[in-house]
């Protein structure tokens, strides 16, 4: 490759810019299109998870805490974009789950990771809203928590800064593919914009943009809601989540209201630097649709009321909902797709992208640009669902 | 009784009462990001996403100049719940009215 | 709880056509956010051709006709937080209380919201919207201070102004507001200017006569600019056309404004100077509140100001979206008897949508229209030129509607 290669980005959400920043700080020229503005899509209707609480221990822990600290670096360079630390918990609805807490620390902390585990005593008083029937939670204390909106709009501002091209509201017709590998994009408006590979981090939109090539990707939309609440006192400075949604990792069947199991409902509690807090979330297939159900918004506030029945009067004042990039095997692609050299995916986070965006960027950076990468790009491959059999490669 | 007439600065003029913006914050983003559409604009100044959800200051953000002029550029997306409600009543499962 | 139509607002729009839905018999709620119906007829109080308007009076009328009809509810203090379609209908959840309403046909009649003017300290106590002063004037009787002055012209600055002075409140005059910065959105100084035109009738008599002199902006320009500092006497105060409020002051509360001259340009010239009041009036107009009827999913007219977003809407107040209607000042700024005539038309969009029965209730339609026609014409202030445009072009846009199927 060139020493200054074009490197084209097709998606300007979260890990497309991370990666237009990775990819020009280590000095290839970007052009970051996007059909929308800057993070339009799911970058902008998400919260701010930075995570390796929930992260099983080995390689999707490792991936995750690379980016924690990838992060980190991005938090001294970048302008702010309100990153904090405060570490993270998980709480647990009953004695089954408090079981497993037990287990889940005992594991994580075998592997050398911050957490640790928090009997009835020590989690109300690290906790000090929560029901008074909450049996037990546990800590991670290497979690962070930004807002996804600043964080994707400055590491566009960043890749700006180096010469990179953005090009919002520039849907993208074709990938222009010459000789078997990739030479550049058609844009709708009918532009050829050529470069020296093509890295397609269009998250829930990718599938739609390499069909044509006969690539096929198995990133479905799954839908997450999320409450704002107005401004007001806060229920703890940490991002809290209940255990139950782990419970499935262990093969347990969660324990929990009809309607929270129906709408896959489970409380997560990030407060924001603007005091005020978010409400989360559900997990549905149900399509492209990104409404407010009202009867996932009334379970979200139910189950969150659940573990803190103080907030009952506390204000909502917006729900919003986004479309995460779900893969079969909860991990992201990042990889080159295999024959046809120069074109690249990093899509399908699911609800990590905000918290890999780091560590995808720069992993996209220095796989495109030839470098020793930054983690094993191995369980990224796209091809690993080929090999499952579940994919015929066109 | 004498008084000090007023800098005629408007950076310091409050433009969105829910979360404290100024006009002056509002031009700083607006040279940071470069946004292109008042969506944009808003996610990175917090223009309109406090209590009023814009309904007070709407009118006031048109005195910027997002590049884009089209109308997907100044179209905001209204959410529910279009008012404030408490979270009891939020989920509450009752039909009664 | 269900309903067969549910009425947003109790307005003049939503009131009219709760009494039409009433003696034809259909299960109707209707829902304020406030304590007490009448919406913005509360605090009016003008001259018009036919004599006095009085919103109160018309508001009670409108409730004693009401009140006839067993079938008809009011459910006041009630906000509609969340309006969803379920079941080849609409259910609406309420931010004061739990629980929903079922409804087979929605009017949004939620009216029209004030526009605040943003200049240096306007989030100090005793700054408030001309609205605002209104209401505290005409419906609760309460003074809104000792002195006070109005910034920005517009149909309703100058109608509040009347108001005022007549319950007795002494005002320094209706200045112009900052043209720059925050308040670019305002337009020109002409812009402002060429408001007069719409209430040059209801000044007194040698100001009628000035009619034809600004008609023209040539000349306009020319009387403005060339006015006296102390203003030109109109509605009991002063018009001060020439002279622009760039501040207010205080510490605590309001306890002055700083005013400016303008040239013919809208520049400001010289030097400031304080005035003291103890209460300001903003009137950077009066906009739709469009929020529900865009939540629905209807097709929209959206404006960069965002001061004309409002749904596209047809004859009888049906937007786009099934048994999802609109009548009043969510359409479009205008009068009461404006927004009464198209709360009649939209009772008929709903009986023809609730009986499935496309061409019913013809004679009355007609009737309707014409009494829209006839409270256009009598109008006596006109809120906003720009409002008989874009209804034209919402017209065309609802005729060219893709249609289903």
């Amino acid at each position: 490759m060139k020493s200054s290669p074009h490197v084209i980005v097709v998606g300007a959400g979260v890990i497309g810019a991370a990666s237009a920043h990775y990819l020009t700080q280590a000095g290839a020229r970007v052009t970051l299109i996007d059909q929308g503005d800057i993070g339009s899509g799911t970058s902008s209707r998400c919260d701010g998870n930075v995570l390796a609480i929930d992260k099983d221990p080995g390689f999707d822990s490792q991936m995750a805490t690379v980016s924690q600290q990838l992060l980190h670096e991005l938090a001294q360079e970048l302008p702010y974009f309100e990153y904090r630390r405060p570490g993270s918990y998980l709480v647990c609805d009953n004695a089954d789950e408090v079981e497993m807490a037990r287990e889940w620390v005992r594991q994580q902390q075998a592997e050398g990771l911050p957490f640790a585990y928090l009997d009835y005593e020590a989690i109300h008083r690290h906790l000090p809203h929560l029901a008074e029937d909450v049996p037990g939670g546990l800590y991670c204390g290497s979690d962070s928590t930004l807002n996804p909106l600043l964080y994707t709009q400055r590491l566009a501002q960043s890749a700006r800064d180096r010469s990179a091209d953005l090009r919002p509201h520039q849907p993208v017709g074709d990938i222009g593919i010459e000789g078997g590998a990739a030479k550049g994009v058609r844009l709708a408006s009918g532009e050829w914009v050529p470069g020296d590979a093509v890295v397609v981090a269009a998250g829930i939109w990718t599938p739609a943009l390499l069909e044509p090539l006969g690539i096929r990707v198995p990133i479905r939309p799954r839908k997450g809601h999320l409450l704002v609440s107005g401004k007001g006192p806060l229920f703890g400075d940490a991002k809290v989540m209940e255990f139950g949604y782990l419970m499935s990792k262990f093969g347990r069947e969660r324990v929990a209201p009809p309607d929270a199991m129906q709408y896959g409902v489970a409380l997560v509690y990030e407060p924001t630097a603007s005091h005020n807090f978010l409400l989360g979330s559900s997990r549905e297939f149900v399509g492209w649709d990104t409404s407010s159900n009202p009867k996932v918004v009334q379970s979200i506030a139910r189950r969150a009321m659940r573990f803190y029945p103080g907030m009952k009067d506390a204000t909502i004042i917006r729900s919003y909902a986004g479309l995460r990039p779900w893969t079969p095997d909860h991990f992201p692609i990042v990889s080159e797709v295999d024959g046809v050299p120069g074109l690249w995916i990093a899509a399908g986070h699911e609800g990590d992208g905000i918290g890999l965006a780091a560590v995808t960027g720069r992993l996209i950076a220095d796989l495109v640009l030839g470098g020793s990468p930054c983690i094993d790009p191995g369980p990224l491959r796209w091809n690993r669902f080929t090999e499952e059999g579940g994919m015929d490669h066109g | 009784m004498a008084k000090d007439a007023p800098s005629h600065e408007d950076d310091a003029v409050i433009v969105c009462r829910c979360e404290a913006l100024t006009w002056g914050d509002v031009k700083q983003a607006m040279e940071a990001f470069q946004p292109t559409s008042l969506r944009q604009l808003k996610s990175v100044t917090r223009w309109g996403m406090g209590i009023c959800q814009g309904r007070v200051c709407r009118p006031m953000m048109a005195a910027t100049t997002v590049e884009d002029q089209t109308e997907a550029a100044f179209r905001l997306v209204v959410r529910p719940p279009f008012k404030p409600v408490a979270m009891n009543i939020l989920g509450h499962e009752g039909e009664k009215v | 709880m269900r309903t067969e139509a549910l009425i947003i607002g109790a307005g003049p729009a939503g009131l009219s056509a709760a009494i039409e839905l009433g003696q034809r018999g259909i299960e109707t709620l209707v829902v304020d956010e406030y304590p007490v119906p009448g919406g913005r007829l509360l605090g009016q109080m003008y001259q018009s051709q036919s004599g006095w308007w009085i919103g109160r009076r018309v508001a009670e009328d409108l409730l004693e006709r009401l009140g006839r009809f067993p079938n008809v509810h009011l459910m006041l203090e009630t906000s509609v937080s969340g309006l969803a379609h379920a079941g080849g209908g609409w259910t609406a959840t309420f931010s004061q209380r739990a629980g929903t309403v079922d409804a087979q046909a929605v009017l949004i009649a939620t009216g029209a919201t004030e526009v605040p003017i943003p200049l240096p300290n306007w989030t100090l106590p005793g700054v408030m919207t001309v609205g605002a002063a209104q209401t505290m004037a005409n419906v609760h009787g309460v003074r809104p201070g000792e002195r006070g002055i109005i910034i920005g012209f517009g149909a309703l600055a100058f109608a509040v102004a009347d108001e005022l002075t007549r319950a007795g409140v002494d005002l320094a005059g209706i200045v112009l507001p900052p043209l720059q910065g925050p308040s670019q959105w305002l337009g020109t100084v002409q812009d402002q200017w060429r408001r007069l035109r719409d209430v040059v009738h209801l000044g007194p008599r040698w100001a009628r006569a000035a009619t034809p002199l600004v008609a023209s902006d040539f000349w306009l320009e020319r009387v403005m600019a060339g006015a006296p500092q102390k203003g030109i006497p109109a509605l009991g105060t002063v018009l001060r056309p020439n002279v622009a409020a760039i501040a207010m002051a205080g510490e605590e509360a309001v306890s002055g404004v700083w005013l400016q001259r303008v040239d013919r340009r809208g520049t400001l010239v010289g030097e400031p100077w304080h005035e003291a009041v103890d209460f300001a009036c903003l009137s950077g107009g009066l906009r739709p509140v469009p929020d529900l009827a865009a939540a629905t999913g209807a097709a929209m007219k959206s404006s960069r100001s965002g001061l004309h977003d409002v749904p596209i809407f047809g004859p009888v107040g049906e937007t786009t979206a099934p048994g999802i209607f609109a009548a009043g000042n969510v359409l479009g700024i205008e009068g009461a008897p404006v927004a009464m005539a198209q709360g009649q038309l939209a009772s008929i969009g709903v009986l023809r949508h609730l009986s499935g029965n496309p061409t019913e209730w013809a004679a009355e339609q007609a009737a309707f229209s014409r009494a829209l026609e006839v409270a256009r014409e009598r109008a006596p202030l006109v809120f906003d030129r720009a409002w008989s445009q874009i209804h034209e072009e919402i017209r065309q846009a609802w005729t060219n509607r893709p249609k289903e199927g």
